[in-house]
């Protein structure tokens, strides 16, 4: 364990005590959050980005909330209290709602809300982005003024995480149908701690304080979002006191504030969640074979990715899941070998390597770059030659989303997280459906995976689930459809005078505790 | 005069077309879906190809190119793919911010680059002048998004005197508008020198020297007249290109002008923006370098427009 690791755990266990010493909170003060986009439309429906959306749902709360700290229960409730699929018929799940709450309108949140809200994502004329992971709903009734039955095509375990993910956020349907949905975005309204005020385009987002949400009034008076698009300006306000939250802080910087306590910085690091891997194109040439494939596997020192590039604050994959994930077990690991990849490579028919091309989109996650070059050089010392392409993001995704007869794709960089923790989006694009343009860019399609992703999304017995997915995640690691490297870590900062802030395992700040979340001074 | 006018304007409609035209077909050769951008990781073939239609992306090209130009002269400049906004509304929201900073840096560059060129022309060769003159190349080769970075490092952070991102008050204009001026100041210096320097040996300069006038006379009304007119060109041209945004002082200071504004619609490939935006800077561009043609009418009383 890196001593980096170990001051971070200390530091925060003596935060979370010192909270507990009993300072009491106070009440006021403008929070101000750095983001690193503008937030392209205040309406969950239009927007996309999960740290745009996070912000969302501090005016617009989910019926259900991803337990921020990644651990068991994985969904905790939110607008709604409890849920249980029907027994009679299992694509029925009954969500019983949080009574007494009020939109920031007045309207009153009840099931007709709910149903209002749900159908406004899954009719295709709202045309809402991220329509398809909602398109498993078939039916929304209203049952009484606070129970709501959602039935859906097939019987759906992960319903009730499926229900957290961020896109989807309750909105009040006087308010939605007054301005119409195009509209809707220049004043919302929704039931969470904070309201809307503005949104001054390309400058700042302003919230306030409501003074009549359901768990009481917030600490905070306000919270103020900027967008500083470059990470050393974000860092710099920061540090000058302009901001008091900055997301996705590089390690080194990370180090810095952990080791100049004066600069009054605190480093958070909720658990990880997305899947950093080197995705091998399965049906191309020399990947066809998984002898290749694992020799790939066992050639890269992911241990030494994860010291040396990331300082230990994150641990190498193991699974196809990540460790916050339901059902997650450490599947396989591939330890670092290179005379058992060479070995492999020899047996499969290629003692002496061969060439390959990578392509990646630098930028987009955090010491991309220094991964792939590692990665290379790994790779060059059991023969295999990597020609690394660097693309523009779009211009990479428009190539990762090519169909099998027009892709050129061997080899790429990419990274998967996983907002709900639940293997249905999770391990669901191992499988053939999901062939570009779906997320399957390694044309990855074992039948036995198949029948297991569908029997596993009707399970009605969660242990049973379990152990569907826990094979599932062995048949994915032996295969080997990927280099399994590491899951990347989430490292941010906040000045030392705020307090009780959570950033969940999602990347969003947690709708729920940002109520309790003060200001010093 | 008017004749003069009346062809220039017809001539910046003609330019904006063929922006707009070029702008678009250009677009389309370049890879990425901005369908496939904005859906979520997991939206189905279905559903991308339904986002598409939403956008009006799936038409023929020349369809798309005929809706976009009967908007056009409807004043319609289209609609934002990623707000949902007017192309228009957002262009507006943000233009007067990139003119603010854009004049601002223009006018730290010109005052003092022009200064600075002034005395080196008058005192070629002496210490001040080289003293400038190195200054100067420092200014042209500094790359302005170390020297903003550092500027907000010193006036932001350590010394806490100055706001280190965002707009909205006079003091968050300060850091970014001296970070583009010193560049300016350093690109103006250099051609007033120039400039100088020639108009200084020419036969009508010793002549006023001859009737006696003082220097300054000589230099302010003889000799910066008559210099002026590259130093005029070299200023709209900066300035002009200012006007399209300067993408890396606005993206390191978090400045919300439109130069940024592009670049992120660039990315997402956020089509109706893209091409409002390239045809604003087009004609914007268009029209400064008009402004600076007739200045030279202004300046030069020997220009005659016909």
């Amino acid at each position: 364990m890196s001593w980096l690791k170990i001051v971070v755990t200390l530091c925060l266990t003596a935060s979370l005590g010192l909270g507990a010493l009993g300072e009491a909170p106070r009440y006021g003060g403008t929070l101000i959050i750095g983001l690193g986009t503008d937030i392209p439309i205040f309406d969950a429906v239009y927007c996309s980005g999960i740290p745009n959306l996070g912000i969302i749902h501090l005016v617009s709360q989910g019926l259900t909330v991803i337990n921020p700290t990644g651990g068991e229960p994985k969904v905790l409730p939110g607008l709604a209290v409890a849920w249980e699929q029907s027994s009679d018929d299992p694509r029925v799940w009954i969500f019983h709602l949080r009574q007494g709450v009020k939109f920031h309108d007045g309207t009153p949140f009840n099931a007709e809300a709910v149903k209002f809200n749900i159908e406004r994502m899954i009719d295709p004329a709202t045309g809402a982005l991220a329509r398809s992971s909602f398109a498993m709903i078939q039916a929304v009734e209203v049952v009484d003024e606070y129970t709501v039955k959602i039935i859906t095509d097939v019987p759906f375990a992960a319903l009730p995480a499926q229900l957290a993910y961020a896109p989807l956020a309750m909105d009040s349907p006087t308010q939605v149908q007054k301005l119409g949905n195009k509209n809707y975005y220049t004043d919302p309204k929704g039931t969470g701690p904070f309201k809307f005020v503005h949104h001054i385009r390309g400058q700042e987002v302003l919230l306030v304080a409501n003074e009549e949400y359901w768990d009481g009034r917030p600490y905070l008076d306000a919270i103020r979002v900027k967008p500083i698009p470059d990470t050393a300006s974000r860092l710099m306000a920061l540090e000058a006191g302009d901001i008091h939250v900055a997301y996705h802080v590089p390690p080194r910087d990370a180090k810095r504030y952990i080791e100049h306590p004066e600069l009054g910085i605190t480093v958070l690091t909720p658990p990880p969640q997305r899947r950093m891997f080197i995705g091998l194109n399965v049906q191309w040439g020399p990947f066809k074979d998984v002898r290749v494939r694992q020799a790939l596997n066992y050639a890269v020192d992911k241990e030494a990715i994860v010291e040396n590039i990331f300082m230990g604050l994150t641990k190498p994959m193991d699974s196809p899941l990540p460790p916050t994930s339901l059902c997650y077990v450490p599947a396989k690991y591939y330890e670092y070998n290179p005379g058992e990849a060479k070995r492999l490579l020899a047996e499969a028919g290629y003692p002496d390597g061969f060439e390959v091309t990578l392509y990646y989109g630098p930028g987009r996650y955090l010491l991309d770059t220094e991964v792939v070059e590692a990665v290379q050089a790994y790779l060059a010392q059991v023969g295999i030659k990597v020609k690394v392409v660097p693309l523009e993001w779009a211009a990479f995704q428009a190539k990762l989303r090519k169909s099998l007869e027009e892709t050129d794709v061997q080899m790429f960089f990419i990274g998967w997280g996983l907002p709900t923790l639940d293997p249905e989006l999770g391990i669901g694009p191992f499988s053939k459906n999901a062939w570009p343009p779906g997320l399957n860019s390694m044309f990855y399609f074992n039948p036995e995976v198949e029948e297991l992703i569908v029997q596993q999304r009707a399970a009605t017995d969660p242990s049973q689930r379990c152990q569907i997915v826990r094979k599932i995640q062995e048949l994915v690691m032996e295969d080997a459809p990927f280099i399994a490297l590491y899951y990347e870590p989430q490292i941010h900062a906040v000045r030392n005078e705020v307090r009780d802030l959570v950033i969940s395992v999602t990347e969003q700040i947690d709708e729920l505790r940002i109520r309790y979340t003060w200001l010093e001074k | 005069m008017l004749g003069y006018l009346v062809n220039r304007l017809l001539f910046t409609v003609f330019v904006a077309l063929g922006i707009s035209f070029f702008a678009f077909v250009l677009l389309h050769f370049i890879p990425g879906d901005p369908a496939q951008l904005l859906a979520d990781q997991w939206a189905t073939k279905e559903h991308i190809e339904a986002l598409r239609k939403q956008w009006g992306l799936d038409k023929p090209l020349f369809t798309q190119f005929a809706i976009f130009m009967m908007n056009l002269c409807r004043g319609n400049l289209g609609t934002s793919i990623a707000s949902g906004r007017p192309v228009a509304q957002e262009i507006v929201a943000r233009l007067p911010n990139t003119m603010i900073l854009a004049l601002a840096g223009t006018l730290i560059g010109v005052v003092s680059g022009l200064g600075a060129g002034i005395l080196s022309g008058c005192r070629p060769y002496s210490l001040q002048d080289e003293l400038t003159m190195f200054l100067a190349l420092f200014g042209v080769s500094l790359p302005p998004f170390w020297f903003g970075l550092m500027l907000m490092w010193l006036f932001a952070v350590k010394w806490r005197v100055l706001p280190s991102s965002g707009a909205g008050t006079l003091a968050h204009l300060v850091l970014p508008a001296f970070t583009l001026g010193i560049g300016i100041a350093a690109v103006i210096a250099r051609q007033t020198r120039a400039s100088m320097l020639d108009v200084l040996r020419q036969p009508y300069i010793v002549t006023a020297y001859a009737k006696g006038l003082k220097e300054s006379v000589v230099v302010c009304q003889h000799a910066l007249r008559n210099a002026l007119i590259p130093i005029i060109t070299v200023t709209g041209l900066i300035f002009g290109r200012l006007l399209g945004g300067s993408v890396v002082v606005e993206t390191v200071f978090g400045w919300p002008g439109l130069g940024r504004f592009l670049v992120e619609a660039i990315f997402t490939r956020d089509y109706p923006v893209i091409r409002g935006a390239l045809l604003i800077f087009g004609l914007t561009f268009a029209f400064v370098n008009l402004i600076v043609d007739l200045t030279y009418g202004v300046i030069d009383p020997r220009i005659k427009y016909a």
